[in-house]
């Protein structure tokens, strides 16, 4: 994780002036607002992979086209730590490894994470969404983030870990200050904490095992060894934190956006098949998540002079809007046959919990428009936005005529 | 027309199945499983939404004389 509010580092010799533009992807005053349209206009006036002295300095990559490109090259674009000092204690598996360890890790987990793997965990989702959406809907209104969409994705993984649904509140309390602490020091010994629980977790199914993925994992071989204590809970935190704060905010955005455009949210209702297109269309214009990666040597990649050990901010946030062959970027249509984006990333990282975010959307959409005929935005409520690693509305204060409310 | 996918881009973003479901088969770990495959004509618009989906630009059809 980057530290927040510096402009702490000088421009390195080797970047040349003209390629020097100040993005302070965690403060910039314009994240607050419409992060996704002001951020847009900013790179879109910049050259394609310019140099910010903020946050310690690094490269940002501004265009989706040198994004695909860049991300399937991670002999030069590469995730190891060791060139790229935002290194993560633990060191997350298989996040920050490259191929070929990259593959043999994502082979462990991937048969939780398969599209087939995903389907089969349906009603358990959709009995969770359920229930929260019960819990809120008689009260006419709800804190979205913190009452409904913090919550959800936790509840989720606690069943696919094998964990005792009695560790949610400990849990959620951790997750919500290991993503969300302004306190970077207190969001490291949070993730230590977490690691500890990982810990305990793993030891518990070495003696009871069972289907879940802790179980699983416990149990998994690297090539011809056991994970180590290190791998283990590098991939058990990494497994946990990776969607929680990611898909709370991409439902909180769906839910702006609809709350803010109730014709688009009566087609949803009218028409739930919708639901899949229009999760890629808000996922398009409401990216959510940014990467990283670390120069393996010095070499010039489209115009810009690297050197070993730069930093690359990767922006998918924005890598929607600038698609060959894309109209009126900005228009959010539901029917587009295409709605291109970056939002889970490309190449041999590409999110591997994909699926299962994309199902947690649509079956919570499919819950809310079967309970909520219509909702809004709390009158007089400011909703304001953080950016950051993960962008996000900070809180979502939502309206509606609740179903039982007395006359 | 013909399926031809990069099997070396496909990442398993399982965006063609999603889109065109008639169209495209996943393999166990939800990679494009479709190369090589014919499309009949009735499919053909689906299968172009499908590839054009593809964010790995992966996928290309192939238009067969005859």
């Amino acid at each position: 994780m980057t530290p927040g509010n510096t402009l702490d580092a000088s421009v390195p010799a080797h970047v040349p002036a003209h390629l020097v533009h100040g993005f302070d992807y965690y403060n910039a005053p314009e994240l607050k607002r419409e992060p996704h349209r002001s951020m847009h206009e900013f790179v879109k006036s910049r050259p394609p992979i310019f140099y910010t002295p903020h946050n310690g300095g690094h490269w940002v990559v501004g265009r989706s086209s040198d994004a695909l490109e860049m991300l399937r090259q991670p002999e030069n674009f590469s995730s190891d730590p060791q060139y790229n000092w935002a290194a993560r204690v633990p060191r997350t598996v298989p996040q920050q490894y490259d191929p070929p360890d990259l593959t043999e890790y994502r082979k462990i987990i991937s048969p939780f994470f398969s599209p087939v793997a995903i389907r089969a965990m349906e009603p358990q989702i959709r009995a969770v969404a359920r229930s929260l959406i019960a819990a809120v809907e008689p009260r006419g209104g709800c804190e979205f983030l913190e009452d409904v969409a913090e919550e959800f994705p936790v509840v989720v993984f606690l069943q696919m870990a094998g964990a005792p649904l009695s560790d949610r509140h400990h849990l959620v309390d951790l997750a919500d200050k290991a993503v969300r602490d302004p306190d970077r020091a207190v969001r490291m010994r949070v993730v230590l904490n977490l690691a500890e629980y990982v810990k305990a977790s793993i030891a518990d199914r070495r003696r009871n095992p069972g289907p879940d993925l802790i179980s699983h994992i416990a149990q998994a071989r690297f090539h011809d060894r056991p994970l180590t204590e290190d791998e283990l809970v590098g991939m058990g935190v990494l497994l946990f934190l990776a969607g929680l704060d990611t898909v709370a905010a991409a439902l909180a955005f769906s839910m702006l956006f609809l709350a803010r455009n109730p014709a688009h949210y009566a087609t949803l209702r009218r028409d739930p098949a919708t639901i899949v297109p229009a999760i890629e269309e808000i996922l398009r214009v409401h990216g959510v998540a940014g990467m990283e990666r670390g120069v393996t040597h010095d070499f010039e990649y489209g115009g810009a002079p690297m050197r070993r050990g730069d930093r690359i901010l990767f922006v998918p946030q924005l890598y929607g809007f600038d698609q060959p062959g894309l109209d009126d970027p900005f228009k959010v249509d539901f029917t587009r046959s295409v709605s291109p984006h970056l939002a889970f990333g490309a190449g041999p990282h590409r999110c591997i919990g994909s699926h299962l975010a994309r199902t947690e959307m649509r079956v919570f959409l499919e819950e809310w428009i079967a309970a909520v005929p219509s909702f809004a935005i709390a009158p007089g409520a400011d909703v304001a936005m953080r950016g950051g690693n993960v962008w996000s509305p900070v809180a979502l204060p939502l309206v509606w005529p609740a179903s039982g409310a007395a006359a | 027309m013909k399926i031809a996918v990069d099997r070396s881009v496909c990442a398993g973003h399982a965006l063609c199945a999603l889109r065109a479901p008639r169209v495209y088969v996943l393999d166990e770990d939800g990679y494009c499983a479709s190369d090589g495959q014919a499309v009949p004509p009735e499919l053909e618009e689906e299968a172009a939404q499908g590839a054009a989906n593809c964010p790995e630009r992966a996928i290309t059809l192939i238009e067969e004389p005859g």
